[in-house]
């Protein structure tokens, strides 16, 4: 999963951004994240297309304090180590 | 000053006619008072082009209510559309650019799979993390167990909105569900987003509502018993929930209200009756905390104690809200306008709060990416 990342302060942001919120820097650089720890799972009945029926919406944070959502059809719990890869319909995770 | 001189409602629900029937079954009331004096039509609609296959909206609709020759423009700003349209109404009357707006709030949204509808919904989030599978029910589950993590309420007493809200969705004639629920038959309703469950969330609506914005000089020569907007705001947060400080509070929910409160010369606890933006039921708990109506954390409280009944010392969301009257987006923060303009003028029906002369509504787009805050006074 790729995040983006200011060349000047190091700020990591998933939604990618023209300017850097934190050091006013145009210039980022895509970061590969590949783990992360659950923050919260949320157990998704009504889920957009098109998107799969039946899953949990993870909220995680890198180890650099950026934050995204991956999908899960594991049991992920608050604090939960995670390992994140990309799948047709974008991030999904399992436990670590 | 601003007033509002009139308001009319096309119920809201699951409605079998277009969108232009549904906005003119709104309108027409008004116009056949004030169709010569309209100088403005402002339209509130936010998926027109996703649902309805429909551009340029204002024009459409212009043409329909045989107003060719009256200016218009569209407002869409997600569910916060209504709130913006009669600021943006407020502001063509207060700079002189028109003297009286004719403000529609109207969506047709029904007919789709809830899947593409949620789907459509959606899209106001960034791209990056709509890509994660989040839907706008699921930010509210997590603001939802974040909220029970730090300030310990029961699960039961946010699920008590709904049943507020439902009883004062049956007094109103337009709201789109017109039945009480106990707070059993919410508990064991199905689950949305873990863990609310679906009488915790506004239903898909369609409705319209329309409104006559003036000034006050002009709202005395209609005859019309008038409510004056005499404070408004309008903040802006981060568009990305993943990088918002707090999930248990709202930053443009927060610095509308403090804009609107000090423009009006009131404080929270000056206000008789609100309208707050319950898309879900932990909304308005979290709302009437973040406005300033009670401290951080003990909005559930009072929601408990009573005091937010239309009987309470503070009653919110006395149309039903979102949750109970329906939410047509676009006609949403116009249908907030509306339910105050009819509480202070004394013709709100079986649901009317007795002696209220203030009020203050807030109509939230997206999750928070924004907000406009509203504070009314009887004139």
């Amino acid at each position: 999963m790729e995040f983006f990342k200011c060349t000047k302060c190091s700020e990591e942001y998933v939604f990618r951004r023209a300017v850097c919120h934190k050091c006013g820097s145009e210039e980022f650089t895509g970061v590969d994240i590949t783990q992360g720890t659950a923050i919260d799972s949320v157990h998704l009945i009504a889920t957009p297309e098109p998107m799969p029926d039946d899953y949990s919406v993870v909220m995680f944070q890198t180890p650099n304090g950026a934050r995204g959502f991956c999908r899960t059809v594991s049991e992920i719990k608050r604090g939960d180590r995670i390992r994140i890869t990309v799948d047709e319909y974008g991030p999904v995770c399992e436990p670590e | 000053m601003v007033s509002i001189a009139a308001a009319n409602f096309a119920r809201f629900g699951k409605r079998e006619e277009d969108i232009f029937s549904i906005a003119s079954e709104s309108a027409l009331p008004l116009l056949d008072k004030f169709r010569d004096s309209i100088d403005f039509v402002v339209v509130s609609n936010s998926y027109s082009g996703e649902f309805n296959d429909i551009s340029g909206l204002n024009n459409l609709l212009t043409t329909h209510l045989g107003m060719d020759s009256v200016p218009s423009l569209r407002v869409d700003n997600t569910s916060g559309s209504g709130g913006s349209a009669v600021l943006v109404a407020k502001s063509l009357v207060a700079s002189g650019e028109a003297q009286n707006v004719l403000v529609i709030g109207a969506e047709k949204m029904t007919g789709y799979p809830t899947k593409r509808s949620t789907r459509i919904i959606a899209s106001l989030l960034p791209p990056e993390e709509r890509r994660g599978g989040p839907s706008l029910p699921s930010l509210a589950a997590f603001m939802t167990r974040s909220y029970i993590r730090e300030f310990s309420p029961t699960r039961e007493s946010i699920a008590r909105v709904a049943v507020k809200n439902h009883h004062n969705g049956s007094l109103n004639p337009y709201a789109h569900f017109q039945a009480e629920v106990t707070l059993e038959k919410v508990m064991t309703s199905k689950v949305i987003a873990d863990p609310l469950r679906i009488f915790e969330y506004c239903p898909v609506s369609d409705g319209a509502v329309s409104l006559l914005v003036t000034s006050d000089d002009n709202a005395a020569s209609f005859g019309s018993k008038a409510v004056r907007i005499t404070g408004t705001g309008a903040s802006s947060g981060v568009s990305s929930i993943t990088s918002r400080e707090s999930l248990v509070s709202i930053d443009s929910v927060k610095e509308s209200a403090v804009k609107a409160f000090r423009s009006a010369g009131k404080t929270p606890g000056d206000m008789d009756i609100a309208e707050l933006h319950d898309m879900a039921s932990i909304l308005e708990i979290v709302e009437s905390e973040d406005v300033g109506f009670f401290r951080k954390g003990e909005g559930w409280k009072a929601l408990e104690s009573g005091e937010t009944t239309i009987e309470g010392r503070l009653p919110i969301n006395t149309s039903g809200g979102l949750n109970s009257k329906g939410h047509p987006i676009g006609a949403s923060g116009v249908a907030q306008s509306a339910e105050i303009f009819l509480q202070l003028t004394g013709q709100a029906g079986k649901r009317q709060v007795k002696n209220a002369s203030t009020g203050f509504s807030v109509s939230m787009a997206g999750f928070g990416n924004n907000s406009t805050s509203f504070v009314y006074e009887v004139a």
